[in-house]
């Protein structure tokens, strides 16, 4: 089914003859070219009779291959197993990794959710979600975003009732607790297979809170930062006094401040920049000018030098017209805030993105790059928000 | 790092004490103590023509001891001449319950009752080459006939040095000894005085030093110096201060600078620096030295300093 305009859609034709069975097929995932297909099936086609109700005949997963506009080459998946179901692939959107569900054996229970990543052109052996994911119920119909989110459909994790759908995302190698979908989408029937562009504006779900299996579309209502900060520059320089000696009326006297290396400086006052975040040493010698004696030897400093906890956007200051310009996101000074969504807006709105990202602006002038992120929920179920901008000058 | 700082500090008092007990002290690089006869005239170093030093026995020491005065004459070429030798000084070794009291710091000189006290013993010199550079002993003084002070951790004795007649001055020093013979210090004895009259060394490149101690009731200090006879700087040190300057006084006369005391330095000795004058030679230059606090009452100079020499302690800040 394709759309003809912006609310109408033609007629349903079937996808291709050449991966049709009588039995069931889907759901379907697509690399990015859209010249391979993963999508699951019964194990057992060969039957002239279709029969549904044979539970011996398993789900499995095949990939297809479109050459000359016929889809070949069905191969089932490395690691279908016609005592188990494998079903609901969902490919990532570079391709270098497949999620899909599954009821084999050394799970947490139900269908879990599996991956296995591509290495080599084979597909490594399948890595279980984990019990942060994974319930004793069913766990199925994930959809891999561009920007790391996996959406999923589970009856396991509290929710409505029934298949709720859920996101997560992997943080530093970690799977983040899943965050239901609010009531907009769950409802108390079954809610599944959800799809979303890549910029998390529209998508589509399954559900059957009409009684039958029927899709829904929805829009995204557009995500809002109302304050968003410049970015405040790190300053690692700073000046280094004697706090009682600008008290005293006193002379000859020889500050001799260690900075560490062979740094050394000279002066009652002065001057030195770190090279950047850390903690530092500094020894402070003074010695009587008139004497020649040490007054204080060696008294040491210690300063922690942290950069300021904010978001910064590295990129270039100045770009051209019509050429790409890169952004890069860093988060690792923000504290409190474990970052699920990178949202980015280069002067028409804030749109979902990720740490990297490219923009090529169309017209000269000034921009305001902004960056928005989103937080995991915390215990109250508050998402933290926080905004930074940086300004580029385009020639 | 502050408890090894206290450490040494504790290490370097018993040290002190266990080796030394002149007054002057070695380090506070003051070669003697002056008192000028009655006659003199001022300018020539001393306002009073009267010193007076107390001893401090610890209650460790139950054997008697002795305070000796070297070269208590004036005579001969240690003493300063004004003519000829026509000097007498009169030295009292004062114990009792009134040699110490806490207004004892009140009284300086001879304005008030200086010889409070029971007087142990006497004795005045005048030109005798007996005694010329030489050590006579008072004494032997069983040390509770001094008036025990539970705050000064001993008994004190008082010994009052005084111009009778003539206008010499007599250069002189003393010596805590369990010996009438020779100097065998007392354990953790000291000596402490309120008003200072000592001589400076003629050597420019020495560096004298006092030590008054500061106790807890003090917001501030005036430093008091007379006949400095512009020979150099006088500078403060302590926990919180690296040499701040004090004014000096010229010829004859008396000058007072006012220091603040923050409350790190409470409790604890300060150092009063003399570094005379590197371009222009003064000798034999006698001065004399108060610190009072802000009720003007003056505070102790001890020879050994309570709590050791104080170092000063940058405060570091970053901006």
């Amino acid at each position: 089914m394709t759309r003809k305009g912006s609310s109408l859609w033609s007629h349903l034709k079937l996808l291709a003859t050449e991966i049709t069975t009588a039995f069931n097929d889907g759901p379907a995932t697509f690399n990015e070219k859209g010249n391979i297909i993963y999508y699951s099936r019964n194990n057992s086609i060969e039957n002239s009779m279709r029969n549904i109700t044979d539970t011996t005949n398993k789900l499995g997963i095949y990939s297809a291959e479109l050459i000359d506009g016929k889809w070949t080459n069905i191969k089932p998946f490395t690691y279908n197993n016609p005592l188990y179901s494998f079903c609901t692939p969902a490919l990532t959107p570079d391709g270098g990794r497949i999620y899909f569900s599954s009821d084999m054996p050394g799970g947490i229970g139900g269908m879990d959710l599996y991956y296995c990543d591509r290495r080599n052109n084979e597909w490594d052996l399948p890595v279980n979600l984990g019990p942060v994911i994974n319930t004793q119920k069913n766990e199925s119909f994930p959809y891999a975003c561009k920007y790391g989110k996996l959406y999923f459909a589970s009856d396991g994790h509290k929710g409505f009732g029934g298949k709720d759908l859920f996101y997560t995302q992997e943080i530093n190698g970690k799977w983040i607790e899943p965050v239901h979908l609010d009531s907009a989408i769950n409802s108390t029937a079954d809610d599944f297979g959800l799809v979303i562009d890549s910029t998390f504006e529209n998508g589509f779900f399954s559900t059957n809170r009409r009684k039958t299996d029927d899709i829904f579309s929805f829009s995204s209502a557009p995500i809002e930062f109302t304050e968003c900060d410049s970015i405040k520059k790190n300053n690692y320089c700073f000046t280094f006094y004697d706090e009682k000696q600008r008290l005293l009326d006193t002379v000859q006297v020889i500050y001799q401040w260690d900075f560490g290396e062979g740094i050394i400086c000279i002066g009652k006052e002065v001057k030195h920049c770190f090279p950047g975040p850390g903690n530092y040493s500094i020894k402070l010698t003074i010695i009587d000018g008139l004497t020649g004696d040490t007054i204080a030897k060696k008294v040491e400093y210690k300063a922690e030098l942290e950069n300021i906890k904010q978001a910064y956007i590295n990129s270039e200051d100045i770009g051209m017209v019509d050429k790409s310009m890169s952004f890069m996101g860093v988060t690792t000074d923000v504290k409190g805030i474990k970052v699920t969504d990178y949202l980015w807006n280069f002067g028409d709105g804030f749109k979902q993105g990720g740490p990297f990202i490219s923009n090529t602006f169309k017209k000269k002038g000034e921009y305001m790059v902004k960056l928005g992120l989103l937080g995991e929920k915390d215990s109250l179920g508050v998402v933290h928000k926080t905004c930074v901008m940086k300004k580029v000058n385009i020639n | 790092m502050k408890k090894y700082a206290l450490i040494i500090a504790f290490i370097l008092r018993v040290s002190l004490g266990l080796y030394s007990q002149s007054a002057p002290e070695i380090d506070e690089n003051i070669p003697y103590l002056i008192t000028f006869g009655r006659n003199a005239l001022t300018s020539w170093g001393d306002d009073d023509f009267c010193q007076i030093f107390y001893c401090v026995i610890p209650p460790s020491q139950t054997g008697p001891v002795y305070i000796r005065v070297y070269d208590p004459d004036t005579g001969g070429d240690l003493d300063e001449a004004k003519g000829e030798f026509n000097t007498v000084v009169n030295f009292s070794i004062f114990g009792g319950n009134d040699c110490w009291s806490d207004t004892t710091a009140l009284v300086l000189s001879k304005t008030g009752n200086y010889k409070s006290g029971y007087l142990l013993s006497s004795k005045s010199f005048g030109v005798d080459p007996k005694y010329d550079k030489k050590w006579y002993s008072f004494g032997p003084f069983n040390p509770s006939e001094g008036k025990y002070v539970e705050k000064l951790g001993g008994h004190v004795f008082k010994i009052v040095a005084q111009g009778i007649s003539g206008d010499d001055g007599n250069i002189y020093k003393y010596f805590l000894s369990t010996s009438p013979v020779e100097n065998i210090a007392v354990e953790g004895g000291n000596w402490f005085t309120y008003k200072y009259h000592f001589r400076l060394p003629d050597d420019q490149s020495h560096v004298s030093q006092i030590y008054p101690y500061v106790d807890d009731r003090t917001i501030s200090i005036q430093v008091s110096n007379f006949d400095w006879d512009n020979d150099g700087i006088i500078r403060i040190f302590s926990v919180a201060k690296n040499g701040v300057l004090c004014d000096v006084s010229g010829e004859n006369n008396w000058v007072v600078r006012e220091f603040p005391i923050v409350p790190e330095e409470k409790n604890s000795t300060i150092e009063i620096q003399f570094i005379k004058n590197q371009t222009l030679q003064v000798r034999n230059n006698n001065v004399v030295v108060i610190v009072r606090n802000q009720y003007g009452v003056s505070l102790p100079f001890y020879v050994v300093p309570i709590g050791g020499v104080p170092v000063y302690s940058p405060k570091i800040r970053m901006k």
